[in-house]
């Protein structure tokens, strides 16, 4: 099955009136997907591991579908964790291999994605990945970048412990060279070095096959996310399903936006107070009142000036990697 | 306009159904009041028992009582680390309070067993507040949501101090490294449950970092909570197989 199935999957009249209906309260820009249950979905239907696997891809197929039609932007999916990598190696082999098949099939329908304008990112240690994934991974991604209806995010070879790691690291690498100053380092700088700089945290974050633990996905991300946790197994995940994932988010909603809301005015306010300790620090106490406020003012520009340089760094050499990649497959074949 | 009516009538099903199904999960307790002795032979029964389990009160009142009651079950079920969390840090501020509680609830029972020590944490203020940090016992920390993100980035802040001051180069940094950094700050091993109080589906800035591999379960409600439905929660986790990704 493609990635973007050309025929509608028989959408009946009841699926829009039920997204007609869903569509009058809020709707999840953002979605994270823990798409499990295939290997106990193979073993209930008794087939092959790597058929498993197939069907869990047919379904996120059909999911990225629900989404679009429902408005939903951007869905963020948990591939392959780096703990996967432990899995037998026939099992990981078969894994690789199924995202090989899948990444060159989405090279082959190039005008599909373009068609749907959906920009694919592929977050992780890509580095991990054998040699010629890396360079499937990246054409594609590279192919994709300026669309902007919609954005699929895959994790691959990835955890979000490694990501908070890299994100440190890269935080580090500024101090070092000194674009950053050790004060300038805040939750906000922290999330804009993340994988997934580029997109809000997840609305709503879906598990399948009833697990209960988020199992080192989106730690950072999903503080502020609506969990559903689903019992069936990932290939037998339907339409219901997703609808009542939706209309148990906007339960949810309001509940979760006001503290999300509180939190964004507490860091602010957090970082006008971390200004002012700076600057006390750099010209001493002895201060009146409105020269103060100008020299709060002029530090917090200055250190905004500090983070984008540094974050243009951060994004020119992410960006290098893929371009590489892609220069490297373009001069050997 | 229509569908919007019909998109309330939902909701308003769905809440009358989950109202009805958490007051039908009550109606069993009877008012049995269960004493410690009878709480740790249920302990008994259970494979597995978490070593760190964290209380997340979802609600915006406070019930003393009934979580003074949750941290004695868990202590006397042989949970040696119980974190109790809200995301203002109400508890945090009350911490006096919540602990004299305890402690008057642990008197009011059977007076002949012999008691566990409850030692109460506050880790941001960096130190123990009441109880022998030596003698055994059990390990009570209030948290709050600045326990989380931020002390992740404390902790970068502090690994990025190292880097400037040449003690190590940024590519040394690890998860492992900073796994490290922030269980020396805690001094306690990751929850392995969780429970969750109120409506809310979500962990609302609970320790991030910490929550990896941690059971999410919930319950309606802390207010009044008895102790079968606790102990039932934890017999839930009992059963779970964890796969660890292979």
């Amino acid at each position: 099955m493609s990635w973007f199935p050309e025929r509608q999957t028989n959408r009946t009249w009841v699926h829009r009136f039920c997204e007609r209906v869903l569509k009058s309260g809020p709707i999840p820009k953002h979605i994270a997907i823990i798409m499990d249950g295939n290997r106990r979905f193979a073993k209930k239907k008794s087939m092959d591991r790597a058929e498993g696997h197939l069907k869990g891809f047919d379904k996120l197929a059909e999911t990225l579908e629900w989404c679009l039609n429902l408005g939903i932007t951007e869905v963020t999916v948990y591939a392959f964790s780096i703990e996967n990598f432990k899995r037998s190696k026939e099992e990981v082999d078969c894994l690789l291999e199924l995202a090989r098949q899948k990444f060159a099939r989405l090279l082959e329908e190039k005008e599909l994605i373009q068609k749907h304008e959906v920009c694919i990112h592929v977050l992780g240690n890509l580095s991990m990945l054998p040699r010629d994934l890396q360079e499937l991974v990246a054409d594609a991604v590279n192919l994709s970048k300026h669309n902007t209806r919609a954005v699929l995010n895959v994790c691959f070879a990835y955890t979000s412990r490694h990501e908070i790691s890299i994100a440190i690291r890269e935080l580090a690498e500024g101090v070092q060279v000194g674009l950053l100053k050790e004060s300038d380092i805040s939750e906000e700088l922290l999330e804009k070095c993340l994988y997934t700089n580029k997109s809000a945290d997840p609305d709503l974050l879906i598990r399948t096959s009833g697990e209960v633990r988020l199992s080192d996905f989106l730690l950072w991300q999903s503080s502020f996310s609506v969990l559903a946790f689903v019992k069936v197994l990932w290939p037998e995940f339907s339409i219901w399903h997703f609808y009542a994932s939706i209309l148990h988010y906007q339960k949810n909603h309001d509940a979760v936006q006001s503290v999300k809301q509180s939190n964004r005015m507490n860091l602010d306010h957090q970082q006008r107070e971390s200004d002012y300790q700076c600057v006390m620090r750099e010209v001493g106490r002895t201060l009146d009142h409105s020269n103060c406020q100008t020299l709060v003012q002029q530090y917090a520009k200055d250190r905004q000036e500090r983070v984008n340089k540094f974050l243009q760094y951060v994004d020119s050499k992410r960006n290098q990697f893929f371009d590489d990649l892609a220069e490297k497959r373009s001069v050997s074949s | 306009m229509f569908e919007t009516v019909i998109l309330r009538i939902v909701h308003y099903f769905l809440t009358v159904s989950t109202f009805l199904s958490s007051w039908f999960y009550r109606i069993p307790s009877l008012f049995h009041k269960k004493s410690d002795f009878g709480v740790r032979s249920d302990a008994r029964d259970l494979e597995k028992l978490p070593l760190h389990i964290g209380l997340l009160v979802l609600e915006d009142e406070f019930s003393y009582k009934d979580i003074a009651n949750l941290i004695l079950w868990s202590a006397a079920m042989g949970i040696s680390y119980i974190s109790v969390y809200d995301v203002n840090g109400v508890l945090k501020r009350n911490s006096k309070l919540l602990y004299d509680i305890v402690v008057q609830q642990q008197k009011c029972e059977d007076a002949a067993k012999p008691k566990k020590e409850i030692h109460l944490h506050i880790v941001s203020e960096d130190k123990e507040v009441s109880g022998y940090k030596h003698s055994a016992g059990t390990e009570l920390y209030l948290l709050s949501i600045e326990d989380g993100r931020k002390n992740i980035i404390s902790t970068a802040q502090h690994l990025c101090r190292q880097v400037a001051a040449r003690e190590m180069r940024p590519s040394d940094i690890c998860p492992n490294q900073i796994d490290a950094l922030l269980q020396d700050h805690f001094n306690c091993p990751d929850p392995d449950l969780v429970i969750k109080f109120g409506d809310v589906d979500a962990v609302l800035g609970f320790l991030p970092w910490q929550l990896r591999l941690t059971e999410i379960l919930s319950l309606p409600s802390h207010w009044g909570l008895d102790y079968k439905s606790f102990r039932s929660t934890v017999y839930k986790y009992g059963y779970i197989q964890q796969r660890f990704g292979t």
